[in-house]
């Protein structure tokens, strides 16, 4: 610089060099800048909602012949009002890629939720409002609503009219970006409430106040005897939202976590708790899962077992019923999710996927039968001694465990549990009857021969058997996997 | 639509903050919200005297309308205290001058700035002997500021007090580096006439 500009540079130094700030300025810009926090908030909202109104408006004013013959409003959920909460709330970046995020895969996800409906089965209207934004154990977080509105192409069992669709934006528990993880669209078609389930394992929780959910429990216990016990603890709610990290069961991978939620605390661990109590999850692994073509099942499902081993031959429901029944009734089911109607975050949603040709399947054909469980599979079969037997399955924790039932005529004698199968067993059924009455395995489609101690291989009929209380081996052939021998009791 | 902090607050973030939320937030979301607010009072604490000497000149003296500017600015980028990685320094004087320009663009809202011996004699209501050379020097210097249009101002204030390049003028400015040597160029030419710029030592008020 020459000498001019060092002179104007020390004049200008000298003229403000004794200028300090008075006392209390830090505390005052603090002050002012949570008040243009709060102001700003507010401002985003109006505007969010003079444009919903705006486009409500041109869209109710276009002619008749134009207009759909519903009349176009906003949705009267007062959320779709309120001001954005949460500690991320002011994140003007964040809340507007939670928007674009939201245009952008809602009608992917959504047509999923509805089971492949149709296009055209819903409209959103309005925009969509970012309700809440923060801080959460698996990173930044966004609860994004809009109102939607179900259209006269929706199947028969989605319900029609103006609901408010709930979305969590936020890292998909891959790990590979961040996505609209799940939408639940309460009262038109899934039964989930506005709790969501993210991150790794599903462990992080964003539960919306309206949901219900006031208590949850981390995992179900299967004690030493089998019977099944929860611990509860409360939500704590601000801004409308409360944030959980539940801490990864061990050892891993199993058992694992199956949080659930109610409405008020339970008296013991093991009691069953009420229906009207329970609010189920959205678990965003099982949608992210759908979109994405991966994710876990939890239960085997099995649709095509040859399970009839002997003893009266039931109908699939009047199985389900009653080994239902005494795993709920004896606390071998999981206090959270018992009674009929027990619906699973692991099993997603009420609507039946519908092969090709039911689409327009009444719900009540289906009514009475876990949809994740329709058509599923129990071995029955007459021990030597006269007592029957259902063996079946019981997902707890998102993992399967096999329980056998056993009858003395028409009075419950035993249930007995089997150990919860590894993620991908051989034989996953290998669970042994009690008074030396043998064993009784089951893999859908496999091919199935046992031995004893004599050394000798037996083949097997089916693919499900009661073996001799000598049995020692099965060997196992299914596809995709080469002949294995499973040492029983193992 | 832009939101008012947004045309003030125009500073490119790093590149972090532009990502996906949640991919790059690692540090963010464990820091408490009480840590937010410590970190930014810590921040004011340490350099609101230097910001707020800048406001001063750009407010051509104007003790009062200085400091609005700079709370102003404050609570504007309090409100994304959270996405600032590394040292905010930068941003914040960025968003500062980028305010000026806003409230000078205002005009129909604008007060008017206090005349600066108003200003002078209420700060330093008891200045004697030869203290006094030093305040009529600097009613001088702000005398002479006052004289330049806000944008010319804002040039000198940012070439010859925070010593940026005729580059990164043009880049908080919003304009060319034209424009920016143009407006030097006029305003050393109008406050020659006004300040002593031969090169005479000023001193500084111990």
């Amino acid at each position: 610089m020459n000498t001019e500009s060092d002179a104007l540079g020390r004049v200008l130094h000298a003229a403000v060099s004794d200028v300090d700030t008075p006392l209390g300025f830090a505390e005052a810009a603090l002050r002012k800048g949570k008040q243009r926090r709060k102001r700003v908030r507010a401002a985003m909202v109006g505007t969010a909602l003079a444009i919903t109104a705006m486009v409500g408006g041109l869209v109710s004013s276009v002619p008749v012949w134009l207009a759909d013959s519903e009349n176009v409003t906003p949705a009267s959920d007062p959320r779709l009002g309120r001001p954005t909460g949460g500690d991320l709330a002011g994140d003007a970046e964040l809340l507007s890629q939670s928007r674009i995020l939201w245009n952008r895969e809602l009608k992917a996800l959504l047509d999923r939720l509805l089971s492949n409906a149709p296009a055209g089965c819903w409209d959103a209207l309005g925009e969509p409002h970012v309700y809440w934004s923060g801080r959460t154990g698996a990173g930044p977080a966004s609860v994004v609503m809009q109102a939607i509105r179900t259209t006269d192409s929706c199947f028969a069992h989605i319900a029609r009219g103006e609901f408010t669709a709930v979305g969590l934006i936020g890292t998909d528990s891959t790990g590979k970006g961040v996505h609209l993880l799940g939408v639940t669209l309460k009262g038109a078609a899934n039964s989930e409430e506005e709790v969501f389930l993210f991150g790794p394992d599903d462990n992080t929780v964003v539960a919306l106040q309206e949901s219900g959910a006031r208590y949850y429990s981390r995992r179900a216990e299967v004690q030493a005897d089998g019977k099944v016990t929860r611990d509860w603890h409360a939500l704590s709610y601000r801004d409308g939202v409360a944030t959980v990290v539940i801490p990864p069961a061990e050892p891993r991978p199993q058992p694992q976590n199956d949080p659930a939620f109610a409405k008020r605390t339970q008296a013991q661990p093991g009691a069953t708790v009420p229906p009207e109590d329970r609010v189920r999850p959205f678990s965003t692994a099982r949608s992210r899962g759908m979109v994405t073509g991966h994710g876990n099942v939890g239960y085997f499902g099995w649709l095509n077992l040859q399970g009839h081993l002997g003893g009266p031959r039931l109908e699939f429901a009047e199985r389900l019923r009653r080994f239902n029944d005494v795993l709920d009734r004896m606390g071998y089911s999981d206090p959270a999710f018992r009674g009929a109607a027990r619906a699973r975050p692991g099993e997603l949603t009420l609507i039946p996927m519908a092969p090709a040709g039911r689409q327009g399947e009444s719900p009540s054909t289906l009514q009475g039968v876990t949809p994740g469980l329709a058509g599923g599979w129990h071995v029955t079969a007459v021990l030597p001694d006269g007592r029957t037997v259902i063996v079946g399955e019981e997902p707890i924790n998102n993992s399967v465990h096999t329980y056998a039932v056993l009858w003395r005529g028409d009075v419950v004698d035993q249930v007995i549990h089997g150990a919860p199968a590894e993620r991908d067993p051989v034989l996953p059924v290998n669970i042994r009857m009690p008074d030396g009455q043998g064993w009784i395995v089951a893999r859908q489609g496999a091919k199935l021969k046992w031995r004893s101690t004599t050394g000798v291989w037996t083949d097997l009929p089916g693919d499900a058997a009661l073996l001799p209380a000598d049995a020692e081996m099965v060997n196992v052939t299914a596809p995709g996997i080469p002949s294995t021998n499973v040492t029983l009791g193992t | 639509m832009t939101t008012a902090d947004e045309r003030v607050l125009v500073v490119p973030l790093p590149v972090s903050l532009r990502s996906a939320p949640g991919t790059a937030r690692v540090r963010g979301h464990e820091v408490a919200m009480a840590t937010v607010d410590d970190g930014f009072v810590e921040f004011v604490r340490e350099r609101s005297s230097a910001l707020l000497r800048t406001a001063r000149l750009l407010c051509a003296g104007d003790r009062a309308a200085a400091e609005d500017l700079v709370q102003d600015v404050l609570a504007r980028v309090y409100c994304r205290w959270s996405r600032i990685v590394g040292d905010p320094e930068p941003y914040v004087r960025t968003a500062l001058f980028n305010a000026a320009k806003h409230r000078w663009r205002r005009r129909s809202r604008r007060v008017a700035e206090a005349q600066w011996d108003d200003a002078l004699m209420s700060e330093h209501p008891s200045a004697e002997g030869g203290h006094e050379d030093q305040l009529a020097a600097r009613d001088v210097a702000m005398r002479a500021l006052a004289q330049l249009p806000p944008r010319m101002r804002a040039v000198i204030v940012l070439r010859f007090f925070e010593d940026y390049s005729e580059e990164q003028t043009a880049n908080v400015l919003g304009c060319s580096t034209g424009t920016v040597k143009s407006q030097t160029s006029r305003g050393l030419t109008k406050l020659r006439g006004l300040i002593d710029l031969t090169g005479d030592r000023v001193e500084e008020p111990r």
